[in-house]
């Protein structure tokens, strides 16, 4: 994964302070994660993660659902934390990224809508890349 | 017909991590477009608050005869992209312009003096010009929440006898610590007062909307709590608009006001925040850090002389609500901002810009609670831009403050709204 050109787009989405976690992923598979997998998630992701993650699988049963139909962005709210899924137009796959819920959200959109972008340019020149 | 020279102008962005990489990136960009800088303005968000005195010296060390100012922004667009992690950098290349920067110190605790000693430096660099087109472009320190307990902010106290400690410690803070409110209403008036022909444009530097930390640029040296800004005179014809991005609702009502006039008391003889919460029909669940998702959308707004002037909530203290600059008139009224009130704010932006002919370029003071409002939809508003000013370079950059003055018509320091100034 090392050398993996969104590896280094979720790295640089994991500088941030406020982005805890974040990946590319659909159901049932998490298709890149960060350069240094989850060791580059923030500590405190680590305590919640298992129930994020399964509240995560059901989010994308309606993903799956519904990408076609032209379904872009995602969120919900677990305790203290928000899970943001950016969908790559008509496939299953999300860019997901958990946040703390006090963070400013609409600063990180932002980035988040820039890492979609790169995401899905390289998508575009190596379909291959998140095996759609 | 008159002939001008050549208007040669750079609007670059670097998204690397590395201060010296960065440096290297934007002045051989700048290069590439063969043209000798005669200013700099460069902004930079928080995040590279480790890098920037390795940008800053890279830059400096390329351009050392263009004066640079700049400082901490929420986030930035070119017609590249929209950022809220990056540096941009702005430099113009025209022979018929005169340039001074300057910088005052201390603008929480003496705006007055700190507003003397910018205008002073900006007003020794200036000859006699033959150039009658007067901008200034000022960049104030914005507000710096004070923590209580040390670390971290905290905007929403809920206990009356913790609202009060903070009240007190608000009231300290500005001379002790220099935290507190930007002050930048003072700032505006008097440096306003200092350059009676110099139409004014200005933004709070600000982080990522945390309020924790800002800081400004002056040559190559980073500081806190200062103004630093840039004067042009110039034979380019220039325009200045400026559009809020709020409208009122029907809720008008009377407040008592504290003698910090950043703070409301009372809100129609009732506790301030009970009643604020109640008028808009808020529960008590949400008394709690996270009405700050709300609050960018419902600022509090005076008027006066026909302008409204709405102040983003800073914090809950107890039953005071305190905002970031002073009310000027106890007759308020809750305002409400949504994506679609700023889309159109923006497009009668662009009509009163592009109204006679197209700008060669465009500098945007925008407003961060509104970047903070509208999230990804930032990208629609590049789309407008782009689709009206076609190839036209421009920069916006988002601020914690705006600040806007037309000599005899206009002086206006707020939030939540959008300031456009076009060279023609």
């Amino acid at each position: 994964m090392q050398n993996d050109p969104i590896a280094n787009v979720l790295d640089d989405l994991l500088m941030l302070d406020d982005i805890l976690a974040c990946m590319v992923a659909r159901q049932n598979m998490i298709s890149v994660m960060p350069s240094d997998g989850n060791d580059s998630f923030k500590p405190e992701i680590h305590q919640i993660w298992d129930i994020i993650h399964k509240a995560m699988e059901d989010v994308f049963t309606v993903i799956r659902e519904y990408s076609q139909a032209g379904l872009s962005e995602m969120y919900f709210r677990l305790q203290d934390y928000e899970a943001l899924f950016y969908v790559f137009p008509d496939t299953e796959n999300a860019l997901v990224a958990i946040i703390p819920a006090l963070a400013n959200k609409g600063l990180l959109e932002v980035e988040m809508e820039n890492a979609r972008r790169e995401i899905l340019k390289i998508m575009e020149e190596k379909p291959k890349v998140v095996g759609i | 017909m008159i002939s001008y020279p050549e208007f040669k102008i750079a609007v670059e962005v670097s998204r690397k991590w590395d201060g010296t990489e960065i440096a290297k990136e934007l002045t051989k960009k700048i290069k590439d477009k063969n043209l000798q800088p005669k200013f700099i303005l460069l902004f930079i968000t928080i995040h590279y608050e480790r890098e920037f005195k390795k940008i800053l010296n890279g830059i400096k060390n390329e351009f050392s005869s263009a004066p640079l100012v700049g400082g901490t922004v929420a986030g930035f667009m070119t017609s590249e992209g929209c950022y809220t992690r990056g540096v941009t950098i702005l430099t113009l290349d025209y022979p018929n312009m005169e340039i001074s920067v300057g910088i005052g110190h201390n603008t929480k605790k003496n705006p007055e003096e700190s507003s003397i000693e910018f205008s002073k430096m900006i007003n020794s660099n200036f000859k006699s010009s033959a150039f009658s087109n007067n901008i200034l472009f000022i960049f104030p320190s914005a507000c710096i929440v004070p923590s209580l307990t040390g670390s971290g902010t905290k905007k929403f106290y809920k206990s009356k006898l913790t609202g009060s400690m903070v009240l007190k410690l608000l009231r300290t803070s500005l001379q002790v610590s220099q935290k507190g409110v930007g002050r930048e209403e003072i700032i505006l008036k008097k440096v306003s007062e200092q350059f009676p022909d110099f139409n004014i444009i200005g933004g709070s530097l600000i982080d990522d909307n945390k309020m924790e930390k800002n800081f400004q640029f002056y040559e190559n040296e980073v500081f806190t709590n200062t103004i630093v800004g840039l004067a042009i005179k110039t034979d380019v014809d220039l325009s200045l608009d400026s559009q809020v991005a709020v409208e009122k609702t029907d809720k008008y009502f009377h407040a008592e006001i504290a003698k910090e006039r950043y703070v409301i008391k009372k809100i129609d003889n009732k506790p301030a925040t009970k009643t604020f919460f109640k008028y808009l029909n808020w529960p008590n669940t949400l008394r709690d850090e996270r009405v700050y998702r709300m609050t960018f959308f419902y600022p509090i707004l005076f008027e006066e002389k026909g302008e409204i002037f709405p102040e983003v909530i800073g914090g809950f203290i107890g039953e005071n609500i305190a905002c970031g600059f002073d009310f000027k008139s106890d007759n308020l009224c809750i305002g409400r901002s949504s994506r679609e009130i700023l889309i159109n704010s923006i497009k009668n932006q662009l009509d009163n810009i592009t109204k006679l002919r197209n700008p060669k370029f465009s500098f945007i003071i925008y407003c961060s609670a509104l970047l903070e409002t509208i999230g990804k939809d930032f990208f629609k508003v590049q789309d407008l831009i782009k689709e009206r000013f076609k190839d036209t370079p421009f920069l916006l950059i988002a601020t914690g403050g705006e600040d806007y003055c037309i000599p005899n018509i206009a002086l206006k320091h707020s939030n939540e709204t959008i300031n456009m100034l076009a060279f023609y």
